[in-house]
């Protein structure tokens, strides 16, 4: 089992922060090579453990860094919003500790936050969060 | 509405009954006004869907009497 732990200098303010990098599936990757076009390099991005995220989120904006199409399309129900029509890009996150999960992620504005996603339950049923509070440190496994 | 997967949604609706006769709790793919296959894995139809249309915007959906949302219990997306 992969395994990594971070440490957050202020968890409780900040939450659980990952840096990991975030790009184009295998499967998209041999559809740039078929099509001749060049990979599009993987972008950094910091984002935030989440289980109050039905699923992973990458902010608006990302998945056109990386010259991706949505494959998908979901409606989204939050405290303030109902059925919020969202689409759905295939990504492949490349975390800390070699970890590598392709996944479907719903694009969404993250406005005024310091983050570019959130992983949720979709990832999270994978692995094991322990979340060490008055340590300031959480790991993930998988 | 997705302006990039409008076709494609209206495609799905359009053909709904039919695809849960045929196929309810798979994931069907879909491009434009054709509907592809349907498939057991969702990361199965959006494979094919790179391998058949390559990059290019294309429909993967669960075929679902009714549609689930997903739920989030915070207001950090900002919509």
């Amino acid at each position: 089992m992969a395994s990594f732990t971070s440490s957050v200098a202020d968890l409780e303010n900040l939450g659980p922060l990952i840096d990991l990098r975030l790009a184009v599936t295998t499967a998209a990757e041999s559809a740039f090579k078929a099509a001749d076009q060049p990979i599009p390099d993987p972008i950094r991005a910091t984002f935030m453990v989440h289980t109050g995220a039905g699923g992973s989120v990458i902010q608006s904006g990302l998945a056109q860094q990386l010259d991706l199409y949505p494959v998908g399309n979901t409606q989204v129900n939050t405290p303030a919003s109902q059925g919020v029509s969202c689409d759905i890009y295939a990504v492949r996150f490349l975390l800390p500790s070699n970890v590598i999960a392709e996944i479907s992620a719903t694009e969404m504005p993250l406005d005024g936050q310091n983050i570019q996603g959130l992983i949720g339950r979709d990832l999270l049923k994978h692995g094991v969060l322990v979340y060490i509070g008055y340590e300031n440190q959480f790991t993930l496994s998988f | 509405m997705s302006e990039m997967l409008r076709q494609e949604l209206a495609t799905y609706y359009g053909e709904k009954d039919r695809l849960l006769g045929e196929a309810s709790g798979k994931w069907v793919l879909i491009h434009g006004t054709d509907v592809i296959s349907v498939f057991a894995d969702e990361s199965d139809a959006i494979s094919e869907g790179y391998r058949q249309l390559g990059n290019t915007p294309f429909l993967v959906k669960q075929v679902l009497a009714v549609d689930m949302p997903e739920r989030y219990v915070s207001n950090i997306v900002a919509i």
